[in-house]
């Protein structure tokens, strides 16, 4: 009996090694989309469903914040709208000044909207699917933002659905800069631990709180786009660099909806 | 069981595992449900079923996400086969505490592999994989508790339904 169950995985293990084979030869490209295609409806429902009930839950747990949340907004609010009308003036010397050097308007992104359809399984690895693809216009290295952020990039297209590659997973690194100073470093995601930012000059004035985007180095990802906000500066006086961890705008694990870049 | 029961268990847990769990963590963790319920088959299903629902399993799941390809069909294959070491054909006498040891090694060993195929590499393992890996086969054994008991009486109850049947 055990001899028999021996010889069955072993020959599963061939099976393994031969799949592997003929993917790393792209031989498996319509298996890959015909597996996404079947399970693709089924879990954006069970997706959608699921994200209703956390924020349901998140919701219920916060009441007792909401009126402190609420008295603050209203001052903030008052505070953003006499900025608004003092820096509507400056977009329209912006823009005039944009038209005339020939920059590339980085609003108005030409997108894709998506819904998610899966997480991936392992919490190792932090890579979602969603359920637009080829047919839709997507195309691998687009970038991809949920309510304004830059939530990773399109690393797999089937069909009818796409494979993006979350920013907070350990194998993505950004090319980042601040808002206020000029300084950059390299935006990266780390296993259970979100986002730190890596190589920033030791000169440099990190603050708590400060906006990081993306600097559109290497021309992967547009520039502008926001990534976090600083949390925790880890400065070791013996470095060259330094380095912290930052805190990102939108729960990735309650986004239902993303944007995928066009163009 | 039946094979549709089967089936059926083991789509859900597939769903339960790529949608729901992702969004409900337990402190960012996320139970490997797949995992306890191909263990489950092993130790108390039919070997071959079991195999063929590991495969099934993995491939759906290598298929879909990132990391190495036939990862997850080596590791599910691997449970069975070492299920079968363990346990005989549909044992469902075995005590659950071999059960729930036996999921909390290969969960321990699954996430320890993983992290090292992924290529995070050994150089930080003991800092960062070793604990990652302890508090994911933690949270997996949490869960392990309450499911493999309830899946050995599901079996338990088949087994002495078919042999009703077998004397009817």
């Amino acid at each position: 009996m055990k001899k028999v169950s021996f010889l069955i995985f072993f020959s599963i293990l061939i099976i393994i090694f031969s799949l592997l084979f003929f993917r790393s030869k792209g031989s498996f490209s319509s298996v890959d989309s015909g597996i996404t295609r079947i399970f693709s409806p089924v879990g954006m429902v069970f997706s959608n469903s699921t994200g209703g009930i956390r924020s349901f839950f998140t919701n219920l747990g916060n009441i007792g914040n909401l009126q402190k949340e609420n008295a603050n907004l209203k001052d903030k609010n008052n505070q953003l709208e006499a900025e608004v009308a003092r820096m509507s003036a400056d977009i329209k010397e912006t823009e005039s000044l944009k038209r005339e050097l020939g920059f590339k308007n980085d609003s108005g992104f030409n997108t894709i909207p998506a819904e998610i359809s899966f997480f991936d399984p392992t919490n190792v690895r932090e890579t979602v699917i969603v359920d637009k693809g080829k047919n839709q216009g997507v195309k691998t290295n687009m970038a991809v933002t949920s309510e304004g952020t830059l939530i990773g990039r399109v690393t797999e297209v089937y069909g009818n659905s796409s494979k993006i590659l979350l920013i907070t997973d350990p194998f993505s690194a950004i090319p980042a800069e601040l808002t206020t100073i000029d300084a950059t470093g390299l935006v990266q995601g780390q296993v259970g631990m979100g986002l730190v930012i890596n190589q920033v000059p030791q000169e440099t004035d990190l603050k708590k709180g400060e906006t990081i985007v993306t600097s559109g180095l290497g021309g992967q990802y547009p520039k502008g786009l926001i990534l976090g906000t600083v949390e925790n500066v880890n400065k070791q006086n013996n470095s060259i660099f330094q380095s912290a961890s930052l805190k990102t705008l939108v729960d990735f694990k309650s986004i239902e909806r993303v944007q995928i870049i066009k163009d | 069981m039946t094979t549709a029961l089967n089936i059926i268990i083991f789509i859900a847990a597939f769903f339960l595992q790529t949608t729901f769990l992702p969004r409900f963590n337990v402190f960012g963790l996320v139970p490997n449900l797949l995992l306890i319920i191909v263990a489950a088959f092993a130790l108390y299903g039919k070997t071959y079923e079991s195999y063929v629902y590991a495969f099934v399993a993995g491939l759906v799941l290598d298929t879909l996400f990132g990391g190495p390809y036939g990862f997850h069909i080596a590791m599910f294959m691997a449970v069975v086969f070492a299920a079968s070491l363990f346990s005989g054909e549909e044992d469902t006498e075995a005590p659950s505490q071999l059960g729930i040891i036996f999921t909390a090694v290969a969960s321990l060993l699954f996430y320890g592999i993983l992290w090292l195929v992924v290529g995070f590499g050994a150089k930080n393992f003991t800092l960062n994989g070793g604990v990652f890996s302890l508090e994911e086969a933690g949270v997996t054994t949490l869960f392990a508790l309450i499911i493999l008991p309830l899946a050995r009486r599901l079996f338990q109850f088949e087994k002495r339904a078919a042999e009703v049947r077998r004397v009817q």
